[in-house]
């Protein structure tokens, strides 16, 4: 089986056109590799976007007082957000079924009653997660 | 996207000021060597601003931002010094020590920071636009100058080498 791996980190970043999310959604639905790969990404993504913020050395700039402005923007964060949605869902999902290859979208909004998409047009409020403790109980 | 261009280099420095510096410091792990290519940066802002062509204003800052970055690099390899000391040396030795708070809030990434260092500099650079400054796919490839398949390309390997080290 050939893996698009490549497609996950751009997809977290909202950066696949329409067909290639379509790729993946139909991979990931029956890859338990490429779920475990996405979550991994996913981490390292979150771990980079929270480094703190480094505040200039006073006196870098002379006179020039800089202006707060968000270091990032807020592009790509609701997209990681639903993501991070996303993969919770699937990662728990992969835990409760005993065959992870089987897993389908499908599969995950009858189950845990979740509307899960890979499309990252999907902004968090439509994507309702449930409460993971709820699901392991 | 349309985007305001700053006009002066003094209003590039007030608006853009922390992000070339957390730029550079996330590339070189080093608030000195940060600190030095932020000045480098707005000196060759200051030049080439009377000569600039509307268009990506971030695209072309971040463009002059990465060549400065590696043309230091070049200069560091070309010159005959002692080995650089490790990681932690090179922190301990920072010519201005912030503040416990400012040391504690650096140690929070740490183990982040380090393990970005020893991602290659062409995937390095691609992670910490995307992720640290917060450029588009669009816009990383005209800083790099190089096709948006190969940005993709750049920032899947370096979270992938990045997901190993700290695994």
């Amino acid at each position: 089986m050939t893996h698009p791996t490549e497609l996950i980190s751009a997809y977290l970043d909202g950066e696949l056109t329409r067909a290639e999310v379509s790729q993946l959604q139909a991979h990931m639905s029956s890859c338990g590799k490429c779920v475990a790969d996405m979550e991994g990404l996913q981490k390292v993504r979150t771990s980079v976007r929270s480094l703190p913020l480094i505040e200039l050395p006073p006196g870098l700039l002379g006179d020039a007082e800089p202006v707060v402005v968000p270091l990032r923007r807020n592009r790509g964060f609701w997209v990681g957000a639903a993501a991070a949605g996303v993969a919770v869902v699937i990662a728990v999902a992969t835990m409760l079924t005993p065959q992870p290859t089987s897993l389908s979208v499908n599969d995950l909004n009858s189950r845990f009653g979740a509307r899960v998409s890979l499309d990252p047009a999907f902004g968090p409020a439509k994507v309702a997660v449930p409460d993971v403790r709820d699901l392991t109980e | 996207m349309t985007e305001s261009v700053p006009l002066t280099w003094e209003e590039v420095a007030r608006v853009y000021g922390r992000k070339i510096y957390n730029f550079a410091y996330r590339l070189t792990g080093n608030p000195d060597d940060a600190a030095d290519l932020v000045q480098e940066v707005l000196l060759r802002v200051r030049r080439g601003l009377a000569s600039y062509q509307p268009g990506s204003f971030e695209g072309w800052l971040w463009r002059i931002t990465r060549n400065a970055f590696l043309d230091d690099v070049r200069k560091r390899n070309r010159r005959p010094i002692a080995p650089l000391p490790d990681e932690i040396d090179r922190w301990e030795l920072a010519s201005t020590p912030g503040s416990d708070v400012e040391y504690s809030r650096i140690s929070l990434g740490d183990d982040i920071q380090k393990a970005l260092l020893e991602v290659p500099i062409e995937f390095r650079e691609a992670v910490v636009l995307c992720d640290v400054i917060g450029l588009s796919y669009e816009e990383i490839a005209i800083a790099v100058s190089v096709p948006i398949g190969t940005v993709r390309s750049r920032i899947h390997r370096g979270r992938k080498i990045l997901k190993d080290l700290l695994s």
